[in-house]
């Protein structure tokens, strides 16, 4: 077999193996790229084309913020068009349940220092006239992500770094990678044996099957995405869009093509480019509600295409042993990544001094890694699964619609508190759910009138819960001369039926009106928080109350307009 | 013992003031579920189709469905069947807000009011106690103001249904109000309360409605509950923006009938979008009784000529009283919406008969010393002008008061009447949804969107999409999945808005809980298309034909312009497969088997006595 020699190896002709190639020729080094295929045939050819900071989990954005703000100056650097446009990224949100969720993670992507905001349908409408609004409630968006063409952005790095000297072998398949004595370590073709001070592993999903050879196995599981694209069609969309919902991505490219797409979760090592009907089919209707007059386009064709993904949505990027660097698992942001973390491969291959942006991405974070199946997921996903539904969100959006605002109170201080029902007037539409889900869980009939929560209708505009905020002053407790009241030591007050006869002194005696008496029954009812899981919280369709835990000031607000509003609770 | 039903039905009669209680026959509910389709068989029962509507023989029956009151999501709905003064045909107009369950807590299914009072009276239902009150003070009142001062005279959390001065004054366009905006418009059911001196009827109930398996209804109604608000339509931009999301969405697919149906987009549609209301008018959205969709807006116009205050307009109440008169200034829509809520009118009869009236003035039939001033498309001052001239029946209006059809056929052209058996159609072109085309020609009411809006899936995709231009399996896409499917869901008690995020299934899930009878999907098409075929016989037996099955000359014209310019309504073939898929004749009539297959051969009989 022929020898070759070189002072480093890069295995992967994608963006990561081309960008790193590049950068190490720059600095001098003598590099040689094998490629199984043809350059960008990968994971890179097959990518969606987005180049965004947005919606990345909190150790990456440092990363992809550096790595964007090369991007306006890639085209002249590599001397090719690589129709990069800055015009934002939306993050789509179609269901109520990730509206608030979303507004959470943007609150965690700007202490990151991200520009990123929430924005209502009328804003996302502005910016993007092409979508149809009617299935959009808003969106995350971030202006300064972009897209760009992920196979020019490529071949410009590999045509740059040729031009200036890289040796390239394409069509070859490793086979062996082997440390030797002398400190080198040899990798294995099938038609060459060439040796080098440094590999780097940039396989995309082949990198599994070489780090088993080298005798480890890490965490990386294949994601399957497919993507399409339409014939040209005037200029309808400018910006990167993704959504909330699932996996679905979408972008006008330059000629005018919708290019989309989205993943499907499958394990699968051999490489696999097929597409399946039913997941194309969801994705065009996917599309065809968020996008207008698609209907249409016809599609000129569909790939698929494998990306090794990692637990927690970050790359692998470090050293396997004295000779092999790994850099894979980006879990589709390779991309937009690429050119800084080729950057930084570069310096550290040069120097054996790790750049310390690149430390949170060090393999020994998955030590002890249980190799048990995993799902990957995005950022969003996987704060959707972490955070509670009930956390409340930052910043006003919208105007005059209840469900558009988001609670004005969080109180993470008092976490460990007793939770309580906690009432927003200004989000409830006086439907009186609550009543019902009270009637039904208490009395077992449907009825409006000796319940345990009522609602008050001050105005035409203006609704609100009554119920017991089980307040610290126990004024009924003091009122009632049998004992029918106790208190617990959570300080949740409940009637002791069998001792209440119904002299109703406790009645007047509740500021918030809280105290109901039934006539069925012939004992005084009050709210005793179901035990533990309040039926109105959970049947309440715009969170208007919520079961959650209450500092002194949430609960003299509530005191203070439930007892203002007690002449309009009337005693159905 | 009655679950989900009360098992009473209230009768008053206002002639001899003699009040009673009967029992709900159990074995009827279960064949006609309840709501509309219980109250249209009681109709049925109690007067022979082919009295005059206006006449004390004409019962007004209000109706409550098995899931009214329940607090299932959604449950708030009651209708108003009699006779239609308006069209001749069945009327059954619904509405939402709280009327509905407190008729329920009261203790009935039904209310059946019969005769004709010589007095103005109001109805005063305690429960079981039930009064018959003089009402002259209320007279002349609107709504809102008809409210406060009963809930003053009764129970200050009284629920009141009632009509306005329109009502009164015999407008063959008023309805009935209930809580203070929500309105059974169509038809003409309010003209009928009118006629027999019925201002209003108060109602607070404190019983309950018991459910036969608590735990199963509660799941059902938490599973319903997660489905609609995990629903992009119903609780997506129904709750945003209103049934006015569809504005500029049904404008912009060209098929937003405009200046009486001369055209199907209107260039001023953005400024009477569910967007321009938010950004403009609205208040803030609110509820009917255990409703997560809250698709009412409150809004105000704060100042200037228009100043007001009220809920809507509605989508098709923006339509009528804007796209359809050439109207773009929001205000003004908003201010006409204002008044036809106080006076109690159907916005869209409203807006069409003005619209009507517009077109009659520019071709010339109507001059300006009829009418009292120009009524010229796009004049919104004049619009607003003649609402409250309907209302008050004053001057010109006393003739516009009685809708489009009688005005079109008065001034020698019958041919600008835009709807079907005398009802107008509403805001979605049939030009452009040969759906709708199909469904304003054969509902049994008249022209009437919500007897089955196929606009669900011909824009939608609710069931599945069906383009709307395209004519196969539509007659099949009317019958069974929307005009059937609709009987249905009206009888149950709950929302027809629910329907972009259930189906039957759900519906069944709920109602067999509640009642403990056996509903399933199986039997729900059934009931349906049961209900639908009563409907139809009613309607027959008052002397409508296949020949009554038709749309007006216009629509079957091309599209003049828009999107989609060129495209026509097309009915001819469609109406003999959709008679053959019903199991009707050639003439539209049931035949005898089908009658026997649903159950209605008794009613088959009752019609040949009369022949």
């Amino acid at each position: 077999m022929n020898k070759l020699e070189a002072d480093v190896i890069i295995i992967g002709g994608g963006i990561i193996g081309c960008a790193t190639a590049y950068n190490l020729i720059k600095k001098g080094l003598d590099v040689l790229l094998i490629e199984r295929n043809g350059i960008g045939s990968g994971a890179t050819g097959r990518s969606g084309g987005g180049i965004r900071q947005s919606a990345r989990v909190s150790n990456e954005i440092p990363l992809a913020m550096e790595s964007v703000a090369l991007f306006p100056g890639l085209s002249d650097e590599l001397g090719i068009d690589i129709e990069y446009t800055r015009s934002g990224n939306f993050r789509l949100v179609e269901m109520p349940d990730h509206r608030r969720p979303m507004q959470v993670d943007i609150a965690r992507q700007q202490s990151h220092g991200l520009d990123v905001s929430w924005l209502g349908v009328t804003d996302v409408l502005e910016l993007a006239p092409g979508l149809r609004w009617q299935n959009i409630l808003g969106a995350s968006y971030c202006p300064e992500d972009g897209h760009c063409d992920p196979l020019r952005m490529v071949s410009g790095f590999y045509h740059k770094a040729k031009e200036d000297g890289l040796k390239v072998l394409l069509n070859s398949d490793v086979q062996n990678i082997q440390q030797m004595d002398n400190g080198q370590a040899e990798v294995e073709t099938n038609t060459h044996s060439l040796k080098a001070a440094k590999i780097v592993i940039a396989a995309g999903f082949g990198s599994q099957e070489l780090c088993r050879k080298i005798g480890l196995d890490l965490p990386l599981q294949n994601v399957r995405y497919e993507s399409m694209i339409t014939e040209p069609l005037p200029p309808i969309l400018s910006q990167m869009f993704g959504v909330a919902s699932s996996d679905l991505f979408f972008r006008q490219t330059q000629n005018g093509g919708i290019h989309f797409g989205g993943g499907l979760i499958e394990e699968e090592n051999e490489e696999d480019t097929r597409t399946t009907g039913d997941n194309l089919k969801m994705a065009v209707a996917h599309i065809s509600r968020l996008v207008k007059d698609l209907g249409k386009a016809n599609l000129l064709r569909t790939w698929g295409g494998l990306d090794p993904s990692t637990p927690d949505g970050m790359p692998i990027l470090d050293f396997l042993n004295e000779n092999v660097l790994l850099a894979t698992g980006f879990c589709g942001h390779g991309l937009a990544l690429g050119p800084m973390v080729g950057r930084y491969l570069a310096e550290w291959l040069a120097t054996d001094q790790c750049p310390e942006a690149l430390e949170p991405f060090k393999r020994n974070r998955f030590d002890g890694w249980l190799q048990t199946k995993w799902t990957p997921s995005g950022a969003f996903a996987a704060d959707l699964a972490t955070e509670a539904t009930q956390t409340s969100g930052t910043g006003t959006v919208g105007s005059g619609i209840a469900f558009m605002t988001p609670p004005e109170y969080d109180d993470a201080e008092s976490a460990d508190q007793q939770k309580l029902l906690a009432v927003n007037p200004e989000m409830c539409t006086g439907c009186r759910m609550c009543e019902s889900a009270c009637s039904i869980e208490h009395e077992k009939i449907m009825r409006q009138t000796g319940l345990r929560i009522q609602v008050a209708y001050p105005s035409d505009d203006y609704f609100l819960p009554i119920m017991c905020i089980h307040c610290e002053d126990t004024h009924c407790m003091e009122a009632c001369v049998y004992d029918a009241l106790e208190i617990n030591d959570y300080g949740i007050v409940t009637v002791i039926e069998d001792n209440c006869i119904a002299c109703m002194l406790c009645i007047p005696a509740c500021p918030t009106g809280g105290i109901t008496f039934v006539d069925s029954k012939e004992t005084v009812v009050k709210c005793n928080l179901c035990g533990g899981d309040p039926v109105c919280a959970r049947y309440c369709p715009t969170q208007a109350i919520t079961f959650r835990a209450i500092d002194t000031n949430m609960r003299e607000k509530m005191d203070d307009f439930m007892s203002k509003n007690l002449d309009s609770r009337i005693d159905r | 013992m009655f679950y989900g039903y009360t098992g009473t039905i209230l009768r008053v009669n206002l002639t001899n003031g003699k009040i009673s209680k009967e029992a709900l026959d159990k074995k009827m509910a279960e064949d006609f579920v309840g709501g509309r389709g219980l109250a249209s068989r009681l109709l049925c029962e109690e007067i022979d189709p082919q009295i005059e509507a206006l006449s004390p023989e004409n019962p007004l029956i209000f109706g409550t469905g098995p899931l009214t009151g329940t607090g299932a999501p959604a449950t708030a709905r009651y209708v108003v069947v009699c006779k239609a003064p308006l069209t001749g045909t069945i009327a059954c107009s619904n509405s939402g807000g709280f009327f509905g369950p407190e008729i329920k807590f009261a203790g009935y299914d039904a209310l059946i009011i019969e005769g004709e009072s010589p007095e103005p009276v109001y109805l005063w239902i305690k429960d079981e106690r039930v009064e018959i009150r003089p009402a002259r003070v209320l007279w002349g009142k609107f709504p809102s103001e008809t409210e406060s001062s009963l809930q003053k005279l009764t129970h200050p959390s009284a629920k009141i249904a009632c009509i306005g001065p329109g009502g009164e004054k015999l407008s063959l366009m008023s309805g009935i109000v209930n809580d203070n905006y929500r309105i059974a418009a169509r038809s003409g059911v309010g003209a009928l309360m009118g006629k027999k001196k019925l201002k209003a009827i108060a109602v607070r109930g404190t019983g309950g409605i018991n459910l036969a398996d608590t735990e199963e209804f509660w799941k059902a109604s938490m599973d319903m509950h997660a489905k609609i608000t995990g629903d992009p339509v119903s609780f997506g931009s129904f709750r945003a923006y209103g049934t006015t999301s569809l504005v500029n969405l049904i404008n912009e697919m060209g098929a937003y009938p405009t200046r009486n149906f001369k055209s199907d987009t209107f260039e001023g549609a953005a400024n009477t979008s569910g967007e321009a209301i938010a950004e403009e008018i609205l208040e803030r959205n609110r509820a009917c009784f255990a409703c997560p969709i809250s698709c009412t807006r409150v809004t105000e116009v704060k100042k200037g000529p228009y100043k007001g205050r009220g809920e809507g307009p509605e989508y098709e109440s923006t339509w009528a009283l804007g796209a359809l008169c050439g109207v773009s200034n929001l205000e003004a829509v908003a201010k006409a919406n204002y008044l036809c809520g106080d006076y109690g009118i159907d916005t869209i009869s409203t807006g069409a008969t003005i619209a009507c009236a517009m077109e009659l003035f520019e071709s010339g039939a109507l001059t300006e010393k009829e009418i009292g001033f120009p009524l010229n498309f796009g004049d919104e001052a004049a619009m607003v002008r003649a609402v409250e001239m309907i209302g008050e029946r004053e001057g010109f209006g006393d003739i516009l008061a009685d809708g489009s059809y009688r005005l079109a056929e008065r001034y020698g052209h019958p041919e600008l009447f835009m709807g079907a058996k005398k009802l107008e159609m509403s805001a979605y072109s049939p030009r452009v949804f040969q759906g709708m085309a199909l469904q304003y020609a054969t509902s049994n009411r008249g022209a009437c969107h919500v007897r089955g809006n196929t606009v669900a899936a011909e824009l939608y995709g609710v069931p599945r999409y069906m383009p709307p231009e395209v004519l196969e399996q539509k007659e099949e896409m009317v019958r069974r999945p929307f005009q059937n499917s609709t009987a249905f869901v009206d009888s149950s008690g709950i929302c027809l808005f629910t329907k972009f995020a259930i189906t039957h299934r759900e519906i069944c899930a709920l109602l067999t809980p509640a009642t403990g009878i056996d509903f399933n999907f199986d039997r729900s098409i059934v009931q349906g298309d049961r209900i639908w075929n009563l409907e139809r016989m009613f309607n027959l037996r008052a002397g409508f034909t296949a020949a009554d099955d038709k749309l007006p000359a216009r629509v079957s014209e091309p599209s003049p312009d828009g999107p989609r310019a060129g495209s026509r309504a097309i009915l001819q073939n469609h109406l003999q497969t959709y008679y053959q898929l019903r199991g009707w004749d050639t003439e539209g009539r049931p035949t005898p088997s089908k009658l026997e297959e649903l159950g209605l051969e008794d009613w088959w009989n009752v019609c040949r006595e009369h022949d």
